[in-house]
C-alpha cells in the first residue's frame, strides 16, 4: 500500500496559478477529502497525481516513488471521474474488464476478478447491460468497479457523487467510505459538498484560490478553523465572523479573561495563557498604528475579528451584541435569523423551533457563548491562540 | 362541444398534411426516377424502337442479350474487377488516413495544430481539377504512368474525411481519453477499442462516400491509364462502349446498368448508416 505525499507542488495554466505551493501527505490507507469551492484547484491537484498533468514544481512521491515523470499508467492509481468515463459501447463487464486486458491477464483469472466486484457491488444481473441502460447510482458503481478490479495503490475519485441526486448521494456516500475502508486503499476525494467531506474523511484538506488552508479532522476543522476562509466555508452556516477592538496593553500575562470592545459594549471571554500570550504578540506591536478605525475603539486598541458559530449565539431581550434581524429563514426544525451588525456584517443566529421568532426589522440583542468565541488576526485572517 | 371541435379539426389538418406531403414526395420520387426507368426499359428495346416517337414505355418483348453483348464487347468483367481493386485501396486507404490524422487532430497536442488544420481544411476548397496536370507530372516523374499506384494514390488523403471524422472524435468525452490513459491504453489502442468504435456512424458514412467517389471517377482514370486496358476502369470502359457501338444505345445503357449495379447495392445495404452518419452531431 502507499502513502501519497505532494512537496511544494505549484501547476499554472497560462497565466493562472491552480496550484500554488502545495505541500500535503496522505497517510496510507486514509481516505483524504479534499474540500473547496469550485476553482480552488482541488481537481487539479488529483490530476497531478494521476499524471494527466504535470506539475510546474514540486515533487510527488507515492510510496518511496517520485512519481514525476513516472507514465500514468505505471503510477498504479485508479480515477473515478465525476462524469463516470464510462465507454458507452462496451457492456457493463467489458467496461470493468477493460483495465485487465491491458495487463496480460489472462480470460479466466478476468472473469474471476470481474465477477468478484460485480458480486461486491450489486452489479452482476447488469453485467450484460450498456451503461446507458443503467439507473445513474448503478452508473456510478460500475465507474467505481473499474477503479477497484485493477486493486491499485491509490484511489483517485473527482467530485463522484455530484450526478447523482440528494437521496442516492446519502446512500453512496456511506458505501463508498465503507468499501474504502473495507479495501484500506489510500484515498484522495475531492468534493465541493462540506457535508460529503465531513462525513466521510479520515481527515479534510481544505483548499482556496490554489492554497492549502487548512488539513486536519473533521472534528478540529470545524471547532478550530485556522483562518476567517475555513471558519465561513465550513458550517451551514458558516461562522459568524464582525468586528471589535482589544486593547493589547491592558492585557497582561497571567490574565484569564480577555475584554473584547463591541461598538462600545465589553464582551469578556475565558482566556489561557495560550491566547494571552498570541493577542499579545500579534496584536500588541500593532495597537499604535490602527487606533481609532471602529466604532467605540479607545487610543491604543487594536482591531480583532470576532468569530461565533450560529449555534453559539442567541438572542436575548438586553446585553450582548446589537443589531436589526434582516430575515428570519425557517427551516421545520430550526431557524436562521439572518441579523445585520453595527460593522454591516451579517450575523445569523440558529434557533430551535420553540423559540419566539422575531420580526425583520426588529432590533435584537445577540447573546454569544463566550466559552466558544474564535478570534482572528484581521490582517493575516489567521486565528489567535490555539 | 367545442373542444371536440377543435380536436376533429386539428385531425383533419393533420392528416391533410400528410396527404400533401405524401404527395410532394411522389412526384420527387417520380422526377428522380423516370431516367432510370427509361434507362432500364431502352436497355432492353431493340436499338430502332428507342428512337420512336412517342417513346415505348414498356418493352413487350425485351431482348436480355444485350447485357450479354455489353458484357463481351465492352469487356466489362476486366474493367469492374479493375474498378473494384481502384475502388477497394481508395477508400481503405482514405479510411486508414482520415481516421488517423482525425485523431491526431481530436487528441493529440502537436505545434502547428491549428495551421496544419487550416491546410487540410483548405484542400477541401480546391477542385480536383486544378491539380490534374501536376498530378499527372508527378506520377508520370514517378513511373507510375498505366499503373494502379498512378490510378489511387492520389486519392489516398482526404481532408474532407479527417474533417468529417474529426468532427466525430470531438464528440467523445477527454475524460474517456484519460480513464483509458490510466488503465494503460495508449493511442493507437484506444483508437481502436473506443475512438472508432464509438465513431462508427461517421466511420461507414466515409467509407461509401469514399467509395462513391472512387468508383464514380473519370476524368483521372481517363488520363492516367492511357491506352492500358488491363488497368482501365468501367467508367473509361462504358466511354468506350459507346464509341465502339455507335448505333446500339441498347447495348450501352445495358452495360450502364452494369457498372452502377455494385454502387446500388452498397447504397442499400449502407442507407441507415449514411444517413446517420451525416446527421451525427446535427440533432442535439
Amino acid at each position: 500500500m502507499a502513502r501519497v505525499e505532494l512537496k511544494s507542488v505549484s501547476k499554472k495554466f497560462g497565466g493562472v496559478v491552480a496550484i500554488n505551493d502545495l505541500s500535503l501527505v496522505v497517510a496510507d490507507g486514509e481516505l483524504l477529502v479534499i474540500l473547496g469551492p469550485s476553482g480552488c484547484g482541488k481537481s487539479t491537484a488529483l490530476r497531478l497525481i494521476a499524471g494527466l498533468d504535470e506539475p510546474d514544481v514540486g515533487e510527488i512521491t507515492i510510496g518511496d516513488r517520485v512519481i514525476n515523470d513516472v507514465d500514468p499508467k505505471d503510477r498504479n492509481v485508479a480515477m473515478v471521474f465525476q462524469s463516470y468515463a464510462l465507454y458507452p459501447h462496451m457492456s457493463v463487464a467489458r467496461n470493468l474488464e477493460f483495465p485487465l486486458r491491458q495487463r496480460g491477464i489472462d480470460r479466466e483469472q478476468r472473469d474471476r476478478i470481474v465477477s468478484d466486484v460485480a458480486k461486491r457491488l450489486g452489479l452482476t444481473e447488469m453485467l450484460a447491460r450498456k451503461p446507458a441502460q443503467l439507473s445513474g447510482g448503478q452508473r456510478q458503481r460500475v465507474a467505481l468497479g473499474r477503479a477497484i478490479v485493477r486493486e491499485p495503490d491509490v484511489f483517485l475519485m473527482d467530485e463522484p457523487l455530484s450526478n447523482l441526486d440528494a437521496a442516492l448521494r446519502i446512500e453512496t456516500r456511506a458505501e463508498i467510505a465503507e468499501l474504502q475502508r473495507e479495501l484500506a486503499t489510500t484515498t484522495l476525494y475531492v468534493t465541493h459538498d462540506q457535508v460529503e467531506a465531513m462525513t466521510m474523511g479520515d481527515r479534510i484538506a481544505i483548499m482556496n484560490d490554489g492554497a492549502l488552508q487548512q488539513v486536519d479532522t473533521p472534528e478540529t476543522v470545524y471547532s478550530k478553523p485556522s483562518n476567517v476562509f475555513v471558519a465561513t466555508f465550513i458550517g451551514n452556516p458558516g461562522m459568524n465572523v464582525f468586528s471589535g477592538t482589544v486593547d493589547p496593553a491592558t492585557v497582561s500575562p497571567g490574565d484569564s479573561v480577555l475584554e473584547l470592545l463591541i461598538a462600545g459594549n465589553t464582551l469578556s471571554i475565558p482566556a489561557d495563557g495560550e491566547l494571552i500570550d498570541d493577542v499579545r504578540s500579534t496584536l500588541g506591536p500593532r495597537s499604535r498604528s490602527t487606533t481609532g478605525s471602529t466604532s467605540g475603539s479607545t487610543p491604543g486598541a487594536s482591531n480583532v475579528l470576532i468569530g461565533v458559530r450560529p449555534e453559539d449565539a442567541s438572542l436575548v431581550s438586553d446585553g450582548g451584541v446589537e443589531g436589526n434581524v434582516v430575515i428570519v429563514e425557517s427551516l421545520g426544525s430550526e431557524a436562521h435569523v439572518i441579523v445585520k451588525l453595527h460593522d454591516n456584517s451579517t450575523f445569523v443566529v440558529r434557533q430551535d423551533h420553540s423559540a419566539r421568532r422575531p420580526s425583520p426589522g426588529e432590533p435584537v440583542n445577540i447573546a454569544l457563548d463566550v466559552q466558544r468565541v474564535t478570534l482572528f488576526d484581521p490582517e493575516t485572517k489567521a486565528r489567535i491562540g490555539r | 362541444m367545442p373542444a371536440e371541435n377543435e380536436a376533429r379539426r386539428s385531425h383533419r389538418r393533420r392528416q391533410r398534411r400528410k396527404w400533401v406531403s405524401y404527395l410532394l414526395l411522389t412526384v420527387g420520387a417520380f422526377i428522380v426516377l423516370f431516367p432510370i426507368y427509361m434507362t432500364i426499359v431502352n436497355s432492353l428495346l431493340p436499338a430502332d424502337l428507342i428512337a420512336r416517337r412517342p417513346p415505348s414505355l414498356f418493352p413487350f418483348h425485351p431482348e436480355w442479350s444485350t447485357y450479354a453483348t455489353a458484357w463481351s464487347k465492352g469487356h466489362l468483367g476486366i474493367y469492374l474487377r479493375n474498378s473494384a481493386i481502384e475502388t477497394a485501396i481508395i477508400t481503405v486507404g482514405q479510411l486508414t488516413t482520415a481516421i488517423l490524422s482525425a485523431y491526431a487532430f481530436a487528441f493529440l497536442d502537436f505545434p502547428g495544430k491549428r495551421v496544419i488544420f487550416i491546410v487540410f481544411l483548405s484542400t477541401m476548397m480546391i477542385p480536383f481539377e486544378v491539380t490534374l496536370v501536376t498530378n499527372l507530372s508527378t506520377i508520370s516523374r514517378l513511373g507510375w504512368y498505366n499503373t494502379f499506384q498512378g490510378l489511387t494514390v492520389p486519392f489516398l488523403a482526404t481532408g474532407f474525411g479527417t474533417f468529417l471524422l474529426r468532427q466525430a472524435f470531438l464528440q467523445i468525452p477527454r475524460d474517456l481519453r484519460e480513464a483509458a490513459s490510466l488503465d494503460g491504453y495508449g493511442n493507437l489502442r484506444f483508437m481502436a477499442r473506443v475512438a472508432v468504435p464509438l465513431a462508427r456512424p461517421t466511420v461507414a458514412a466515409l467509407g461509401v462516400f469514399s467509395f462513391l467517389g472512387a468508383w464514380n471517377q473519370y476524368l483521372w482514370p481517363l488520363v492516367v491509364t492511357g491506352d492500358n486496358n488491363a488497368i482501365r476502369t468501367v467508367q473509361i470502359g462504358l466511354k468506350q462502349l459507346q464509341a465502339t457501338q455507335i448505333n446500339q444505345i441498347d447495348v450501352t445503357l445495358a452495360g450502364t446498368l452494369i457498372a452502377t449495379a455494385p454502387m446500388l447495392i452498397l447504397l442499400i445495404i449502407f442507407q441507415k448508416q449514411l444517413i446517420r452518419g451525416l446527421t451525427a452531431g446535427a440533432v442535439k
